[in-house]
């Protein structure tokens, strides 16, 4: 430690030594200034390559695992559904209902309507921000199907909800005894309707399931079904 | 700190590794990253998708700082280091997103997230910016792995324990009793594994290196004491 505090203040003599005094003051100011500017300079050049080299990657990589989602869909509406699908419906006309959305609308050949509904996490909706992505097959006035396409809910928790035996339950239930309140569909006593049974423990998904299942049957009856 | 002009030895590269995994484990000795260690370890699988996708960008932003350690500014360096991360965990994210979208769907927030994960500043700003380019990558790898068994191994835990199963299949297929505690799944009982693993953990290593420092001075005891034997003898050889 000592000596390499020796070895510092030899070093500063010997700097003293050697100082050359600037002309002026006005060259001396202008010696710092060049030098902040260098450094401003090297600063900004390493950043932008660096900024620039990242974008490159960046740009290549998105090239690369580009995804479609309306693709993603109608592979997974073809591992379900044997049917054709002959019309796309515009989701865009279809008004939206208490924080769901219509991400598809499909018919098939066979007449059945499948519409993919997802559930916004809201108040006492659904536990995770991904919400939840459910494919809804209506033919004939029944429900034929619910499936779960995506979501991100706890499992062994939220995820119970989502799992088969559970989406079972609204398989070959009227449309018409699907009850659909514009106000809080959570509290409105649904009397002489479908009542689905809510999962302990997955109360808000199972929340998130029922609010979908409504949105794909308010999206069907829409189309004056 | 390796100098530059040095040449690296076997130690110096694998010392990194293994400290990783064990003296400098992120999860049980740093505690860092107890965010997303907390939030995704609700099961085993969710473990492993994060702790691979920390591992990728911790060796790839260990490498480039490694390597643009004497280019970047000391003044912008943070700046910088956050810029190569970001890029990295941008990578990891659509990837993930393209090939694995269940996961992705699970992770949510906490993968893009990884960009402010302070094991990556950390090691990037301790090690990789002071060290050459293989002891920072086996610096990442061994820090990745490390995280990613720790993590692995409380979502193994919570899984087991909370949700009745193991890596997603059902345990009530091997054991008849019902199993699952909400409880464990839960932020509450995600805290509960970790202290219990952390101690688990540390009192493990720490007997394993105390067992071998005995060793090692029980060794080095009967170095000196036959050295101690011997040296009468060459002193009086030398002597006559």
């Amino acid at each position: 430690m000592v000596d390499l505090l020796n070895e510092k203040k030899e070093n500063l003599v010997e700097e003293t030594n050697n100082f050359e005094p600037m002309k002026d003051n006005g060259s001396l100011k202008r010696h710092f200034k060049g030098k902040k500017i260098n450094e401003s300079l090297k600063i900004i050049i390493v950043l932008g390559l660096i900024a620039m080299v990242a974008s490159i990657m960046l740009a290549v990589v998105n090239f690369y695992t580009k995804i479609d989602e309306n693709q993603q869909i109608l592979d997974e509406i073809g591992s379900l559904y044997s049917s054709e699908i002959s019309t796309t419906v515009d989701v865009s006309s279809i008004s939206n209902y208490l924080g769901t959305e219509i991400k598809a609308y499909y018919i098939a050949d066979d007449g059945a309507n499948i519409i993919v509904a997802k559930a916004n996490k809201g108040d006492k909706v659904c536990y995770n921000a991904t919400g939840i992505t459910i494919i809804v097959i209506i033919k004939e006035g029944l429900i034929e199907k619910v499936v779960s396409f995506s979501h991100s809910e706890t499992p062994g928790l939220g995820e119970r909800a989502l799992r088969e035996e559970y989406l079972n339950q609204y398989e070959g239930i009227n449309t018409d005894l699907i009850f659909i309140p514009e106000g809080d569909f959570i509290s409105t006593p649904e009397f002489n309707y479908f009542n689905p049974s809510v999962i302990t423990g997955a109360t808000y998904s199972s929340n998130g399931v029922s609010l979908a299942v409504k949105a794909a049957v308010k999206a069907y009856r829409s189309r004056g079904n | 700190m390796i100098e530059k002009t040095e040449k690296l030895t076997f130690k110096d590269i694998t010392s990194p590794f293994t400290n990783g995994i064990i003296n400098n484990n992120a999860t049980f000795r740093l505690v860092l990253g107890t965010c997303p260690t907390l939030a995704i370890t609700t099961s085993a699988s969710n473990g492993i998708g994060m702790g691979l996708s920390v591992l990728f960008v911790l060796v790839c932003a260990n490498a480039i700082v490694s390597i643009l350690r004497n280019i970047i500014p000391r003044k912008v360096r943070i700046p910088a280091y956050i810029l190569i991360i970001a890029t990295f965990s941008t990578i990891v994210e659509m990837v993930v997103r393209a090939f694995l979208p269940d996961l992705y769907d699970k992770l949510g927030l906490f993968l893009p997230l990884i960009v402010v994960n302070c094991i990556l500043l950390a090691r990037v700003e301790s090690f990789a910016s002071l060290n050459r380019v293989i002891p920072s990558i086996m610096d990442g790898i061994g820090i990745g792995l490390g995280f990613t068994f720790s993590i692995t191994l409380i979502g193994i835990v919570r899984e087991f324990l909370g949700a009745g199963s193991f890596f997603g299949i059902p345990i009530n297929s091997i054991i008849s009793a019902e199993l699952p505690m909400t409880f464990f799944i839960l932020p509450a009982g995600g805290f509960m594994v970790y202290g219990f693993l952390m101690v688990i953990f540390n009192s493990v290593v720490d007997k394993i290196q105390k067992s071998l420092e005995n060793r090692n001075r029980v060794n080095l005891g009967s170095r000196s004491v036959n050295a101690h034997i011997s040296t009468p003898e060459i002193d009086t050889q030398g002597g006559k």
